[in-house]
């Protein structure tokens, strides 16, 4: 198979000295989407967008997929690690929380509208490091010239920039799953759980479902109908990206279904067997930044000890592939800042035993502590109890995986994906929640939960 | 020293182990109680020098297949949950904590009168004691028990979280441990 070659440099380009615009860039990464059928991971934060936090700022899209692997309930780990580590090309794709249910062996009868996940393989990589400016195109032997010489014009002379999200019919009023009413009841049950010692924490979530009018459109096939400019589903995508900068963006096509992932969460980073996990918890949702909110957030005992369970369980969940004495915390209660809301995060770091993968690693790690809570197997069953919607994609993972010891993988919240209900009507659904603790306010989590939601209502809807 | 850690479906067990090889550098068996215990009927706990028993959620009742672990006569340490079940074991209650507390630090209070810092998860705490168990360190300013000891037999409950990275030298209560067994 002609993927098993390595992949060569194909052309670079310097898109600007320093700093590129990010409105250039969305437009140049909106052409790689509409003509070249991309799927892309973009961080997108630079040291200027959020000067509390470091994070990576590379931006990668895979072009013209050479193989996938569509993750089925019969699907093994051994499988997903031979489609991952039998060549040398890179991976991108998801695992969706559902497969983390069926891997700890929990059953659920809920409807899904993604596959349990689904990895791709191309034969065209692109990267941009948007602090340098530096576009460059690695390519396999296989890869149709035709489409380089084409991308390779494209990208020295980008497009003009066009306005990502016309005005255009709004979207309808979210129909949330579970109403103020229902979610405040249920984070009562689950206070109830906590005063039982069945969990510690447990992270409760709503989803929301939008009507997408019909002058929107979700396809990216090149059908160019460029004289009036159309909504789509990928310049909505990009003017999140352009104007909600964070760290784990991601879009990605996953049979009929567009994924619009926004966020800010590193789950697993693995960096030739360094392990990172930098897990968030405990959320201020602000109009005007003041040092006190920091000092305040910092000081809450009930998000400090959010997070510190948050920590503990991260500990435990990466120690399994962890050489003795390598794990550590790192930076306890760091603050960033993202959509108005100041997050509060800690890093956990260990080294990866030499018998291990890093997909060793993200299954027995899986799905993400900081969405499930604490202890997570028994959490899980009571959100699976609680919940009237499948989580579906939403708080599994985005991965990108390099080699056996090198990867990246987010948590996909602060995502959501264009599908149709069963009568054939197209919907935006989209989720959000908040991490419950004895010390929550049945009230307070549900603000939490609609601000967490707020940026694609905001965008879409009045 | 040959160590095996019974794993009560929890999210700490990982955390636990490191603690056990960093405090006695060898490397434990984990088995798992998984949905009844049935692991630990005929378990050769005899060829152990030490059993722990980890943390988990729910009440001791769930977990009433640790008879076997009790009659091997080895030393046995329990964490939390740990902790309720050997109390369980020996006739003494769990209920529930008011205020309970997770992800938090308080102090502890030992009978010498040190006083140190534990990472503390708990919604239920020993509300009456079981035979033959007496309480060496309580919640400082408070009754409620926070370690355990058998007056007769090498068994030890701890109801903090010495694994956590909130706990200040978490290595020092195994050690603790292994010198009431007299292990160490």
């Amino acid at each position: 198979m002609s993927g098993t070659y390595t992949m060569q440099c194909a052309f670079s380009v310097f898109l600007e000295a320093g700093r590129v615009q990010r409105s250039k860039l969305a437009a140049l990464f909106n052409g790689f989407a509409t003509f070249y059928d991309a799927d892309m991971f973009l961080s997108g934060v630079t040291d200027d967008d959020t000067p509390l936090r470091r994070s990576a700022n590379k931006c990668i899209i895979g072009i013209a997929p050479v193989a996938e692997l569509i993750v089925q309930p019969q699907t093994t780990r051994e499988e997903i690690k031979s489609f991952c580590f039998d060549t040398e090309n890179e991976s991108f794709g998801y695992l969706s929380y559902t497969y983390g249910l069926k891997e700890r062996g929990i059953h659920s009868d809920k409807k899904n509208d993604l596959p349990l996940g689904h990895l791709r393989q191309y034969s065209i990589l692109i990267t941009v490091d948007i602090s340098t400016g530096l576009l460059e195109c690695s390519a396999l032997e296989s890869a149709n010239t035709r489409t380089l010489h084409r991308l390779k014009d494209f990208c020295t002379t980008p497009p003009r920039l066009t306005k990502l999200l016309p005005e255009c019919s709004e979207f309808s009023t979210p129909t949330p799953s579970m109403n103020r009413d229902e979610y405040i009841d249920g984070v009562q049950k689950v206070l109830e759980h906590i005063r039982s010692g069945d969990t510690y924490q447990l992270c409760l979530s709503s989803s929301f479902s939008m009507k997408v009018p019909e002058s929107f459109s979700t396809t990216t096939a090149t059908d160019s109908t460029q004289t009036s400019p159309q909504c789509d589903a990928v310049g909505l995508f990009l003017h999140l990206w352009q104007n909600y900068p964070a760290a784990y963006y991601t879009w990605f096509t996953s049979e009929d279904v567009k994924i619009i992932s926004t966020s800010p969460e590193c789950f697993l980073r693995v960096e030739e067997g360094t392990i990172t996990s930098e897990p968030i918890k405990g959320t201020v949702a602000f109009d005007t930044f003041s040092e006190q909110l920091l000092t305040d957030l910092r000081e809450s005992p009930k998000e400090s000890a959010e997070l510190s369970m948050i920590v503990d369980l991260i500990r435990n969940d990466i120690s399994a592939h962890c050489d003795y004495g390598s794990v550590s915390v790192e930076r306890h209660k760091d603050i960033f800042t993202v959509d108005n809301m100041l997050q509060m995060y800690s890093i956990v770091k260990g080294t990866l035993k030499k018998e291990s993968t890093c997909l060793d690693l993200l299954f027995d790690a899986f799905p993400g502590g900081s969405i499930t809570g604490c202890p997570k197997l028994r959490t899980m069953k009571i959100i699976e109890q609680l919940e009237p919607h499948s989580r579906d994609l939403y708080c599994g993972s985005f991965i990108h995986i390099k080699n056996k010891t090198t990867m990246n993988s987010s948590i996909a919240i602060r995502t959501g994906w264009f599908t149709h209900d069963h009568s054939g009507i197209q919907l935006f659904r989209y989720f959000a929640g908040s991490g419950l603790v004895i010390d929550s306010v049945p009230e307070l989590e549900f603000d939490e939960t609609i601000a967490k939601a707020e940026k694609f209502r905001k965008v879409l809807s009045t | 020293m040959h160590i095996v850690l019974i794993d009560n479906n929890d999210s700490f067990t990982r955390n636990l182990e490191h603690l056990l090889v960093a405090a006695t550098s060898s490397k434990p068996d984990i088995i798992s109680y998984g949905e009844d215990g049935a692991a630990l009927q005929g378990y050769p706990f005899a060829n152990y020098d030490l059993i722990v028993i980890s943390p988990g959620p729910g009440h001791p009742d769930e977990y009433s297949a640790y008879d076997y672990v009790f009659k091997s006569g080895k030393p046995v340490l329990g964490i939390c949950m740990g902790m309720q079940i050997i109390n369980r074991f020996f006739g003494g209650t769990t209920d529930r904590l008011p205020n309970c507390v997770h992800g938090k630090t308080d102090s502890l209070e030992l009978d010498d009168g040190t006083v140190r810092t534990v990472a503390r998860y708990h919604s239920l705490y020993l509300s009456s004691i079981g035979d033959g168990l007496q309480v060496t360190a309580t919640l400082a300013g408070s009754d409620i028990p926070m370690i355990i000891e058998h007056k007769t037999r090498p068994i030890m409950g701890l109801q903090f979280h010495p694994e956590s990275f909130l706990t200040d030298q978490g290595e020092w209560y195994i050690h603790h441990a292994m010198r009431f067994f007299g292990l160490s």
